[in-house]
């Protein structure tokens, strides 16, 4: 359909402006992420020395290296360390005093890199890595378990993938919006509006949808202060940091009802509608009509392809994150450990995943796209808007009417 | 300066459960969790085996890596301890650990897992070494004491042994020398080398 | 904006609700894991003929 523009996505200058500052922000941000990415502080380090306790011990000066090694050579075969009485006794091997004390320690990679330097002597008693599961009197769960190299893995997953990649994935994601806004501008009604509105979504419809985001959106605040409150909170204080941590393990789990009910209603309410179908490909070859403002926009009917994207990802991403959520909540009740392990990993890669992908909509549906935030809240559209993104199902709605009328 | 490790000799372990037994009662560990286990391994077969297994300090720790509160951090002896105040019962130390190490109150908590407890290489927590507060939280501080672990210090047999890494392993040699044979130190190469491939 | 109020409302009634479920759920586990004679640490598991294990009690209810 070829539409009369009146409206450019350029003519948004305030919008653009800030755009362009967001993007600003977003690049430094990124920038700083990508270092954090490169840089060498994934090995863990000593943060405290061990130290002389003060001098009323009596014992000043003597190093936790000498106590600890000179007791350990007790251990040696009987016959060189005792029990005979008439034996050296370290001065501290009786009694319960105080000898060593703990102080902070800067950061320092040696140690942990001189504690990996395998000697050949001890590379000779090394056993292989391998997973080791035999059988326990001890009735714990998981009491049979005696190793498990995947664990350093897992540890990978998290560390590198979830949270580093995660953070990039987000952070990266936003600044192309940001950047996007400063470029093109929002999509406009290129007609300008009708001032005549059509019905789009019933209140149902609406209260599931906000019922379901706001969740979303405390689901993801939690779930980030979780991941990265090493980095976002404890900068303003350890104590701050345990009271979010305390707040979001609890605030975490309590919205999982709402949203996971809100899926379900969208999933009743809207799947017929977002099966996929041929006006999808040509949709999708075209941009969406996205990035141009001359008019041709490809047809669709209610949802185009691009909202069956979001649609699909709410829903197949959602029932898997509240489904592995669940699992964890539930320690080995349907899953061992290696289960279990797969699901915390599953579930805080589509965690950060899915608010990329969410914050992409949000944008859409508010300062991205003129006159799509009025959908959904207060359920009407303006007619030139349903007729340049919804030629479809603009039609049906209104031939609809006209033939019952 | 001292490394610690852990070395069990499964060619004398003979699953007395002693070092889980006493590590319970030194420490006081709450009713559903244990720091120390013994895992016997192919039983019942020839070459059944027997390991005593808790939190091995290991080098690059894994959970210190994925805390996301900090909880966990080393000390220049090799030691991983944990901070009971700040520990939101997340679990990521658990699944990082190779070990199993980490416990909670109880394995099937809710909402949170309660306040994770392991191994402290008995050297106690943050708290002032020695102190109630910290016999309450994390049981004896016996490395500030100038001691080591009670699970090795007890152990009949000698089998498991704790302290300087370099010492123990020059006892476990010499005796793999004089008798003639050993298994090697188990759970050595994931715990203290993670950085050389098998 | 009616529809926000209804949606969000709802959600975080939903969650104060799950909330109260949760903590109580957890009140009850952790005080019955710290109770010595409910707290068996998994052994009726392997043994199910043992219900209680606290000595104190079986007295008690054997005196009855
Ligand atoms: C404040 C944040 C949000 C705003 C402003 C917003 C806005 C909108 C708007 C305006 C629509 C209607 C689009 C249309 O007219 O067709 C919509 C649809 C939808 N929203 Fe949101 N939304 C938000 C958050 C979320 C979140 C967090 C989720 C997922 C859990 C979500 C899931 C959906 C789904 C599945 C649809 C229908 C499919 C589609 O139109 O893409 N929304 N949203």
């Amino acid at each position: 359909m070829k539409t009369e523009v009146r409206v450019r996505g350029k003519d948004f200058t305030g919008y653009r402006i800030v755009g362009a500052i967001a993007a600003l922000l977003l690049a430094l941000v990124f920038a700083w992420q990508l270092f954090e990415l490169f840089d060498d502080d994934n090995l863990t380090v000593p943060e405290v020395r061990w130290g002389a306790a003060g001098d009323d011990s009596g014992v000043a000066g003597v190093l936790a290296d000498d106590l600890i090694t000179a007791r350990s050579r007790l251990q040696d075969e009987r016959y060189r360390t005792g029990p005979a009485p008439d034996g050296e006794v370290p001065a501290n091997a009786l009694g319960n005093e105080i000898f060593l004390t703990d102080e902070p320690l800067p950061r320092d990679t040696t140690l942990t890199r001189s504690w990996a330097m395998l000697d050949e002597d001890t590379g000779q008693m090394l056993q292989e890595r391998q997973r080791v599961v035999g059988r326990s009197s001890l009735p714990y769960a998981n009491a049979e378990l005696f190793e498990r190299p995947f664990a350093r893995d897992w540890r990978l997953g998290l560390a590198d993938f979830a949270t580093h990649l995660g953070a990039i994935a987000i952070i990266g994601f936003s600044l192309l919006l940001a950047l996007i806004l400063a470029i093109r501008g929002r999509v406009p009604i290129l007609e300008g509006r009708a001032h005549r509105t059509v019905k789009r979504f019933n209140l149902f419809e609406r209260a599931t949808h906000w019922m379901t985001s706001f969740s979303f959106i405390m689901l993801a605040i939690t779930g980030v202060s979780i991941a990265y409150g090493d980095t976002l909170i404890r900068p303003f204080g350890d104590e701050l940091l345990g009271a979010t941590g305390w707040i979001s393990t609890w605030g975490h789990p309590i919205f999982a009802p709402p949203f996971a009910l809100g899926i379900v209603f969208m999933a009743v309410m809207w799947t017929m509608r977002n099966l996929p179908s041929r006006l999808d490909l040509h949709w999708l070859s075209k941009g969406g009509g996205f990035f141009s403002d001359d008019g041709h926009n490809p047809p669709a009917r209610k949802f185009n392809a691009g909202q069956k994207l979001i649609f699909w990802s709410a829903i197949l991403g959602g029932i898997t994150m509240v489904l592995s959520g669940l699992t964890l909540m539930f320690p080995y009740y349907w899953l061992d450990l290696e289960g279990m392990s797969w699901a915390m990993l599953i579930h805080a890669i589509l965690g950060v995943l899915l608010i990329a992908i969410f914050i992409g909509h949000i944008y859409i549906g508010t300062v991205g796209m003129q006159g799509a935030f009025w959908a959904m809240w207060g359920g009407n559209v303006d007619r030139n808007w349903a007729k340049e993104h919804h030629e479809l199902w603009l039609a049906e709605i209104e031939d609809g009417k006209q033939g019952k009328a | 300066m001292a490394r610690v490790k852990f070395l069990c000799d499964t060619d004398r372990c003979i699953e007395c459960n002693a070092c889980a037994t006493v590590c319970k009662n030194e420490h006081e560990v709450p009713w559903g969790m244990v720091r120390r286990r013994v895992v016997t391994i192919n039983d019942g077969e020839p070459d059944e085996k027997s390991i005593a297994i808790s939190c091995m300090h290991c080098t690059d720790a894994p959970c210190v890596a994925v805390c996301p509160v900090s909880t966990l951090y080393q000390t220049d002896l090799g030691i991983v301890l944990h901070d009971k105040d700040t520990c939101i019962g997340c679990g990521y130390c658990f699944y990082a650990c190779p070990f199993g190490a980490p416990q909670y109150p109880r394995a099937s908590l809710f909402g949170s897992r309660g306040v994770m407890d392991k191994c402290t290489f008995c050297a106690g927590g943050p708290e002032e070494n020695g102190s109630e507060a910290e016999f309450r939280k994390y049981g004896r501080n016996r490395i500030a004491e100038g001691k080591l672990p009670i699970c090795a210090e007890v152990c009949s047999t000698r089998a498991l042994l704790a302290g300087d890494g370099d010492t123990i392993g020059e006892i476990y040699r010499e005796r793999v020398i004089h008798r003639g044979y050993g298994a090697g130190a188990w759970g050595w190469k994931t715990a203290y080398y993670p950085e050389n491939e098998t | 904006m009616g529809s926000f109020i209804i949606g969000a409302g709802t959600a975080i009634g939903l969650a104060i609700g799950t909330f109260f479920v949760l903590e109580f759920a957890t009140i009850s586990v952790i005080e019955k894991s710290y109770n010595p004679s409910l707290n068996l640490e998994g052994v009726h598991i392997q043994y199910p003929g043992v219900e209680r294990v606290n000595p104190a009690e079986r007295v008690a209810e054997d005196e009855e």
